[in-house]
């Protein structure tokens, strides 16, 4: 435990005394506080005369930067140890390598709360004119946790394969990507098919394939992750979601700490 | 302390380590002495619990490093290769680091820390980020790392490499002072820093031990491949002289007035070979102006060793 904690201690640290950690923040809050100061009200939405004291804009902006730069904070976790070498004098402490996992996991984690923490003046904000509901705004936090959570966790699996931290970073980019456009353009592809099913003249073989394109829409659709993240956007406390970003993380850790461990073990 | 039998690691189809078995005893510094790429970061990975063996065993202090990991890399203190160290970091804050990694808890940390700083000197640069220090420096911030949980072995590869002579000296006279307290395993490619530093070397090649001893045990055993000089006039004798059992290697140079000085680099199993010239000298009547044997150093055997193995090596198979 006591391990856990210096490793994520020291993670912190590396953030704080890091460029790379201040421009990451400032990137963050830059683009998060402009479209919701400065371009949304332009639209009268957002932080404007008339609209409901809810920071609903701020986090849906926030969850598409985190994909951003999510992936920028996860990138040197295990990458930047390979590179310096010093991932040898962490693997022969007597330490486990799911203590140098989680604690590396707790550390960056720990950054995107401190990252998060100026966005409560935008709080302050809306209290000073107006009546917020605290409860979805808790909400909105905790669904930029969790997709924070897991985007981290995996960029951390990647970053134990290679040294080189751009490598890291495209990779997960390049994954969530993925993992994005399959649980949306698969369900749209197959509600646009829905009519063709059935029809007079159809071949058996274009049934099957309708039918399985049915069938895996019906299986990712639920996995879509920016769908699962704006609902908490929208106050929406729904286990499902909790579940599914809690189960996600754990997934990647899990698989992080055996990647690791497989370097020692081959 | 540290016993290792039939230490193999095979990376792919190379062969880095080839069954190796040595026992280090409590309270020695031994060096392991070989040319770059014999297999000594390998061997130490191995020790240090970083690399896993293909086969055989390591054990230290009776914990065997595959098996029980932790509790062997507990017993060890690790610097490895090029001191790898968190540039960003404050001197006491790294050590901190390190303390909380082994599990030394708050009424004995700062202790440790103290002491480690002090022993290594480094007491005056505690708050220095460790990125404006000099590598002799970088090297100590290493060693006191490797240090504060009080090790019984201390594994170190390479300490002194890429460090000035004053560095050196001042690493090396910090290994000596710990050698009373911890059984040192140090890797190095310089023969004289070995001999300097270590009282028992083993020195490996090409993933095998070549020789392992005391010093004073090599200096016997390289005797054995000393050389000896001689100066004649006579062409007859040279030729009787280079056919002379355990005669190897002669090298001559053409001198005034028709002399030539034979160096000649001696394997004498068969007997004691002055004494043979001597004798071959009286009965065919050569004259011989000087005999002397040349002292042998183990720089001779290091490289007759490790060049032979190379000689065979190429001729053998396909080099790496």
């Amino acid at each position: 435990m006591s391990a856990t904690l210096a490793i994520a201690r020291r993670e912190l640290l590396a953030y704080m005394l890091s460029p790379a950690g201040y421009i990451v923040t400032a990137l963050f809050l830059f683009f998060t506080s402009l479209v919701y100061f400065v371009v949304a009200p332009l639209a009268q939405m957002g932080f404007s005369q008339g609209r409901p004291a809810s920071l609903r804009l701020f986090f849906q902006i926030g969850v598409w930067v985190l994909f951003v730069i999510g992936p920028a904070i996860s990138m040197r976790t295990i990458s930047e140890e390979l590179r310096l070498g010093t991932l040898e004098s962490l693997l022969t402490a007597p330490i486990t390598e799911a203590q140098i996992i989680l604690g590396k996991f707790f550390g960056s984690l720990g950054f995107l709360v401190l990252m998060l923490l100026p966005t409560v003046l935008f709080v302050f904000a809306l209290e000073r004119y107006g009546r917020p509901d605290y409860g979805e705004l808790l909400c909105g936090y905790l669904g930029l946790l969790l997709i924070g959570a897991a985007l981290l966790a995996s960029g951390m699996l990647i970053s134990t394969l290679t040294s080189s931290q751009v490598l890291a970073y495209i990779a997960t980019i390049f994954f969530w990507l993925i993992l994005l456009l399959a649980t949306m353009a698969l369900p749209f592809l197959a509600s646009q098919a829905e009519g063709l099913a059935g029809r007079p003249g159809n071949s058996a073989t274009l049934e099957t394939m309708l039918e399985w394109l049915q069938a895996t829409a019906r299986f990712l659709a639920p996995a879509n992750p920016g769908a699962r993240v704006f609902d908490f956007v929208n106050g929406l406390v729904d286990s499902f979601n909790i579940v599914y970003f809690v189960s996600l993380t754990i997934l990647f850790l899990v698989a992080a700490i055996r990647a690791l461990g497989a370097r020692r073990w081959p | 302390m540290i016993v290792a039998r039939d230490l193999s690691k095979r990376f792919g189809k190379v062969l880095a380590v080839d069954s190796i078995n040595f026992r280090i005893r409590p309270g020695r510094v031994v060096g392991f002495l070989g040319p770059n790429g014999a297999g000594k970061t390998t061997t130490i990975r191995m020790i240090a619990g970083f690399l896993p063996p293909s086969a055989g065993t390591v054990t230290v202090d009776s914990v065997d490093v595959a098996r029980r990991s932790r509790a062997a890399r507990r017993r060890i203190g690790y610097l490895p290769e090029s001191t790898p160290l968190y540039g960003e970091m404050r001197v006491g804050a790294y050590l901190t680091f390190r303390a909380r990694l082994f599990g030394i808890e708050r009424p004995g940390r700062r202790a440790a820390i103290e002491k480690a700083l002090d022993r290594c000197r480094l007491t005056d640069v505690r708050r220095r980020p460790i990125h404006q220090l000099s590598r002799g420096y970088r090297q100590r911030v290493g060693l006191a790392a490797a240090l504060l949980h009080e090790p019984p072995v201390l594994i170190l590869d390479e300490p002194t490499v890429g460090l000035d002579p004053s560095q050196i000296r001042e690493v090396r006279r910090l290994i000596r002072e710990l050698a009373g307290r911890h059984t040192i395993l140090l890797s190095t490619h310089i023969l004289p820093e070995a001999e300097r530093t270590c009282d028992e070397i083993i020195m490996i090649s090409r993933g095998r031990i070549r020789a392992q001893g005391t010093i004073d045990e090599l200096r016997g055993a390289a005797a054995r491949h000393g050389r000896l000089v001689l100066e004649t006039d006579s062409a007859d004798g040279e030729r009787a002289i280079r056919a002379l059992p355990g005669a190897e290697r002669v090298e001559t140079a053409s001198l005034e007035g028709g002399w030539r000085r034979l160096a000649i680099g001696s394997d004498e199993t068969a007997g004691d070979l002055r004494e043979m010239i001597a004798q071959l000298a009286a009965q065919r009547g050569f004259a011989v102006r000087e005999l002397r044997r040349e002292a042998p150093a183990l720089e001779e055997l290091f490289l007759h060793l490790v060049l032979a193995e190379d000689e065979r090596g190429s001729a053998g198979e396909e080099g790496p």
